[in-house]
């Protein structure tokens, strides 16, 4: 058996947050972009809660992890419904296609 | 030792009145919601309550000022394990913060003025969108006020998702919806590395609480290796994410796009409010950073900061400048002039160090800057949205024979422009001029300051041919039909104004504008002054709280 340490926490969240950027810089669907960005928040609540027991003590890392889920959740509101609308104008979420605006 | 928990969270009200501009901007976010249930709806009424709000907020925000201590103090103190005797703060009150918050209501006032002009008549769900503005204002005040890892995220996202939704608001408009995708997409994702680097830097020092981690770096900061890598690294995550709402340089894509897409007074309000509140938040990290041991921070990953923030400056104000010369709309040429600004304020936060130099010399500048940056900005979106409620078009064809057909808002415009060159003699010229100045005096101590300053230098000279085409547009063109604009007049009377204020903020109010903006940065909050013992705290807090009432 062994015993379950700060270590074994944090390679979850690093794989978690590669995941995370690797899809979003891969996907080129709005969605998928948005589902990457969730998997670094994600990392980061592991983080928070696993540097919040085993380094800092207190409740700190806990009370953000839980900030970072409920930020998660209203962005992801605020940005589907803003690619919704984006998909009702164009008939795509892809992002390579909202190209008449140069940046 | 550990605290009742009843005192680890309950706010005193002394607290509560030092909050009371966003409580008071909370309250009128209800009553935006309520008062269409009962009765009254329409623009009109859900204006007038947003407007009143952000009067009450701003007059108190103002009141507030006279009982600050100098130095200011932290408020909304909990006892955490990192420091359980005096606890942390998680909002500062201190005069930086009170200044940015009258700022921010009386820009919010002047927003809602352009909004009640341009947008409101033809609005379909004002109340909606008023929410949403206030909303964004609420974040941005905390934004300046913050001294806590996480309520920074929150603030700033508090700030970002109403503006990723005012931006798309017009859903009808195939631009706007490509411009809040944009907007939203990159924002998710720089909030995204924010977060993350956030929790990196929780777990290498053991707080939330800023001054906290600059202390703990600053006693870890000589041993180079993989700690260090990290924590510049974590450094430049968090850095990313304010940099995202001052749109520097690299993380700049969205600010030409939003602009475009959105309607005039949202792209106003970004142009101003956002910018200034990622500025403020970023001066106070920087001045957070240089603050503790002030020897210890040279050797190790702190000067990143200070070299990092100076080469974003320099990059932010070229490339925007270089940029704005391709722009035939006169309102994309306006967002790359607002990051080339940025990229000015941002000059000023490479000079935040006190072993060079008082960082009061610096945060001066700013203060100043961001007060004749308001009005010269304002003045210009304000005209460019008459002349195209007369013409129809933003381009620069629009604005062609304007001096012949209405010579004062012509005149007016080309004070704004000028101002927003910043040559004499107007406040343009001379907040730059004070900004150049901070830069030269740091810059004896430190070489690599000389090139910022001659960056700015330059880059003011290149600014100056874009903006005198609009200029040369409305003088030189030729001139078609004769008549006023016709546009609304009290959008005359506010672009006038500016117009005076900047020339009076060049000539007459040098002096107020001066003492004013060295008494907000002579008392900001400085962690030193505020973290010396827990009985000082008391004494302090009960000296403001009687001060306040």
């Amino acid at each position: 058996m062994y015993d379950v340490g700060l270590a074994h926490y944090l390679l979850v969240s690093t794989l978690v947050f590669a995941a995370g950027v690797a899809t979003m810089t891969l996907k080129r669907n709005a969605i998928g972009v948005l589902i990457g960005v969730e998997l670094v928040l994600n990392a980061a609540s592991i983080n928070f809660v696993a540097f919040g027991h085993y380094r800092a003590g207190g409740l700190d890392g806990q009370i953000a992890a839980v900030f970072v889920i409920v930020l998660a959740a209203a962005e992801a509101a605020v940005a589907l419904a803003i690619f919704l609308n984006f998909y009702a104008l164009h008939a795509t979420v892809d992002v390579d296609r909202g190209d008449n605006l140069k940046g | 030792m550990t605290p009742p928990l009843a005192s680890m969270w309950m706010p005193s009200g002394a607290d509560l009145r030092l909050a009371l501009p966003e409580l008071v901007l909370v309250g009128a976010l209800a009553a935006l919601l309520i008062v269409p249930l009962l009765g009254p709806r329409g623009a009109r009424s859900a204006g007038l309550i947003a407007l009143l709000g952000a009067l009450t907020a701003g007059v108190a925000a103002l009141l507030a000022f006279e009982g600050l201590p100098s130095g200011g103090l932290e408020i909304f103190r909990a006892s955490g394990p990192s420091d359980p005797a005096a606890g942390t703060g998680m909002l500062v009150a201190d005069s930086l913060g009170m200044f940015f918050r009258v700022l921010l209501m009386f820009f919010l006032m002047s927003v809602l003025i352009m909004w009640s002009l341009f947008d409101a008549p033809a609005e379909r769900h004002p109340t909606e969108f008023l929410v949403l503005l206030v909303a964004s204002a609420i974040g941005m005040a905390l934004m300046t006020t913050t001294v806590n890892l996480l309520l920074m995220i929150i603030a700033i996202e508090l700030a970002s998702l109403p503006s990723y939704a005012m931006s798309a608001f017009d859903r009808t408009r195939r631009a706007a919806a490509e411009a809040a995708l944009k907007y939203a997409i990159f924002g998710a994702a720089t909030t995204g590395f924010m977060i993350f680097g956030a929790s990196i830097l929780y777990g290498l020092t053991g707080t939330l609480h800023v001054p906290g981690i600059a202390r703990v770096l600053a006693g870890q900061a000589s041993v180079p290796g993989f700690a260090t890598t990290l924590t510049a690294l974590a450094l430049l995550a968090v850095f990313a994410g304010v940099g995202f709402k001052i749109s520097a340089v690299p993380f700049h894509f969205w600010c030409p796009d939003v602009f475009e897409g959105a309607s005039l007074p949202v792209a106003t309000w970004l142009s101003v409010a956002s910018k200034a509140a990622g500025v403020v938040l970023l001066v106070r990290l920087v001045s957070i950073f240089a603050e503790p041991a002030a020897a210890a921070y040279v050797a190790g990953v702190l000067p990143l900061i200070k070299y990092g923030v100076g080469a974003l400056a320099i990059l932010t104000c070229t490339v925007a400048n270089l940029a704005a010369y391709r722009q035939t709309s006169v309102r994309r040429l306006l967002a790359y002039s607002s990051i080339a600004h940025a990229g000015y304020m941002l000059a000023a936060g490479a000079i935040i160090f006190p072993s060079e130099q008082p960082s009061a010399g610096a945060i001066s500048a700013i203060v100043a800057y961001l007060v004749v940056y308001m009005f010269m900005n304002y003045g210009a979106f304000m005209a460019l949205g008459l002349v195209a409620a007369d013409r129809g078009s933003e381009d620069l064809d629009a604005f062609r024979g304007l001096g012949w057909r209405d010579a004062p808002t012509a005149a007016a415009l080309a004070v704004c422009l000028v101002s927003l060159v910043g040559l004499p003699p107007l406040g343009g010229f001379i907040v730059k001029w004070w900004l150049i100045y901070a830069l030269g005096a740091a810059a004896l101590h430190s070489p690599f300051l000389w090139v910022l300053a001659g960056a700015v230098v330059i880059n003011t000279a290149l600014s100056l041919f874009y903006y005198m085409r609009v200029v040369a547009a409305m003088y030189l063109g030729a001139y078609e039909e004769t008549g006023a604009l016709r546009a609304p007049l009290s959008g005359k009377v506010a672009l006038h104004l500016c117009a005076i204020i900047l020339l009076l903020t060049g000539t007459l109010w040098i002096a107020p504008l001066k003492r004013n903006a060295d008494g907000v940065a002579a008392a900001a909050y400085s962690p030193r002054s505020v973290n010396a013992g827990a009985p000082v705290e008391t004494s302090i807090s009960v000296a403001g709280s009687a001060n306040v009432r």
